[in-house]
């Protein structure tokens, strides 16, 4: 779990939180049993409410990694 | 100036924005009290990184909601699942879940939902009479007193950790060295700053927070694996709630001595909860007719814990708006998040602000009624909740923390901080010792020393012989001299 946090963080870090948080609850979820397209599914629909919550809403930007910097 | 205040107060209270969140933050706080493992203080770490972005009157509702619906949906999964929302529900399912097994879950889960709200709400209007009482000396207090009151506050904490006291100790002092991180108040000289500015302002509350609490929850989940909840028992006979209800008026003596023992245990500040359960439990069974049917499915068993741990907050809020001293975890999150929408808790809060900290109050009250209104009917839904499988939890929740801790601050250094305290957290968790010593002691660090260079430099090195610090000081020394002072008296009365 350890490893998922850290990892998660540098994908963070390097991608950005809307790139980042699909693809860790994808990997997750897929990793611990459950099926693509629920994994899928849900990885999108929680990156988009985060999105909109925090960036259309609050109007705050939300980090886009140094990669894309 | 009272009465103005409680007038102010009401006419807060005409704004329906302020109803509409407070309803936002009872949802939030029961979707959350129900997922078994997430309760009332994470649900407020997490909401913390939001509160940032609104106005005091919107991000107050929410937070006063979650604090006392805190104990309240986590109730439902104790009784009808055996699945405790939290650890405020322990207790409730030594009867409750019998009870359900027995074919009477209505029955149990009217009695907890009762027993819950009128424990919320009873104590919180006891408490706007309190804070008349309290008011002049909360008035009298100065910041020289304040130093003492925040030194009674830590010794609470570390007397009363379960377990080992020194692991509390331990873990409190962990808070304070954490507390000392940056520039010092009054001279601006960096500590433990490494050359580092990200620390020069100290280390963010809400790292600590999430760190502490929210990740090492999941943690713990995502080791678990699987649904929390099993496939459980049918949940049927949800017709006799009211016959649960009634039981509550019925053994309204209990109720009340129930709630005036978590109202206690909250109004001390550091105590926990846990405490506060098993008394009322235990006084339940003792001062029943059949004490020997408890653990079998007995109404009593559930409306003694449901009452205490719904009045704790009351009494938790009272202590933390009064005095800027936490008097339980949630009311660590209230404080964090007082100081982060820019109050300075402790006696501006019933001065300045009195008629913002009625306001809370009363929405205590208020989020208590909301919350069993919506539970009532719809308990059993509600319940399928707890199913949910971990592996959907756990990123969700993770997810929110990270971005919540983000947009904070905007400072990418905060997710790495988080890692580390999350590392903490999780070790604090493991070895047993005590992450609620911990943020507290490191909330009122930060406070302490601001109150003694204060002190200091208003009344000089022989500030605390003032009557209120000799007095306050004498409370110190009774709190830690209590436990070994009753066993030198028990041994000279036995021998």
């Amino acid at each position: 779990m350890g490893a998922w946090l850290v990892g998660f963080a540098l994908f963070i870090y390097l991608l950005g939180f809307l790139i980042a948080v699909p693809l860790y609850t994808l990997f997750y979820m897929k990793q611990r049993g459950s099926r693509w397209l629920g994994a899928f599914v849900t990885a999108v629909l929680f990156t988009a409410i985060i999105y909109i919550v925090f960036e259309v809403a609050l109007g705050v930007i939300l980090y886009k990694g140094v990669l894309f910097a | 100036m009272v009465l103005e205040a409680f007038a102010q107060a009401l006419g807060n209270l005409t704004s329906i924005s302020i109803w509409v969140w407070l309803l936002l933050g009872v949802i939030w706080g029961l979707v959350f009290g129900l997922v078994p493992g997430i309760g009332g203080v994470t649900a407020m770490a997490i909401f913390l990184g939001v509160a940032l972005f609104l106005e005091p009157m919107q991000a107050l509702p929410v937070l006063v909601a979650l604090m006392a619906v805190s104990a309240t949906g986590g109730s439902i999964t104790a009784v009808l699942l055996g699945i405790p929302g939290d650890n405020v529900n322990v207790v409730t399912i030594f009867d409750g879940f019998p009870m359900t097994k027995k074919g009477e879950g209505g029955r149990a889960l009217g009695a907890a939902l009762t027993a819950s709200v009128l424990g919320g709400v009873g104590p919180a209007f006891f408490t706007l009479g309190m804070v008349i009482v309290v008011l002049p000396f909360v008035m009298a207090l100065t910041s020289m007193d304040m130093v003492f009151i925040i030194l009674i506050g830590l010794s609470f904490v570390v007397m009363m950790s379960k377990g080992s006291m020194i692991k509390g100790l331990i873990s409190a002092g962990v808070g304070l060295l954490l507390a000392t991180i940056g520039l010092a108040f009054s001279t601006g000289e960096p500590r433990f700053t490494f050359g580092n500015p990200y620390l020069y302002d100290g280390i963010h509350i809400i790292v600590v927070a999430m760190g502490l609490f929210a990740i090492p929850v999941m943690v713990e989940l995502a080791m678990k694996g699987g649904t929390i909840a099993e496939a459980g028992t049918p949940i049927k006979g949800m017709h006799d709630v009211w016959m649960g209800a009634k039981d509550v008026f019925h053994n309204w003596k209990l109720w009340l001595r129930s709630s005036l023992i978590g109202y206690v245990f909250g109004v001390m500040p550091g105590v926990g909860v846990t405490g506060a359960l098993f008394i009322s439990y235990g006084y339940a069974k003792a001062s029943s007719k059949h004490p020997e049917l408890f653990g079998t499915g007995v109404v009593e068993g559930v409306i003694g814990p449901e009452s205490a741990n719904n009045a704790k907050e009351s009494g938790a809020l009272l202590t933390t708006l009064a005095l800027g001293v936490p008097g339980s975890v949630t009311g660590a999150m209230m404080l964090a998040a007082l100081i982060i929408l820019g109050f300075a808790p402790g006696p501006s809060m019933l001065t300045e602000h009195l008629d913002l900290s009625l306001t809370l109050l009363i929405l205590l009250a208020a989020a208590n009624v909301i919350a069993v209104m919506i539970c009532y009917p719809l308990a059993p839904r509600m319940a399928g909740i707890a199913r949910i499988p971990s592996r959907l939890l756990v990123p969700l929740v993770v997810g929110m923390v990270f971005v919540g801790v983000y947009v904070s601050q905007g400072l990418i250094q905060d997710v790495i901080a988080l890692l580390i305290f999350s590392a903490l957290g999780v070790a604090v968790r493991h070895f047993g010792y005590n992450a609620g010593a911990l943020i507290l002691a490191f909330i009122l660090g930060r406070l302490f020393e601001d109150y003694l260079m204060i002190g200091l430099q208003v009344g000089g090195p022989l500030f605390f012989l003032r009557p209120i610090s000799l007095f306050l000081i004498l409370i110190i020394i009774t709190i830690f001299a209590y436990g070994p002072l009753k066993r030198v008296l028990k041994r000279r009365f036995l021998t």
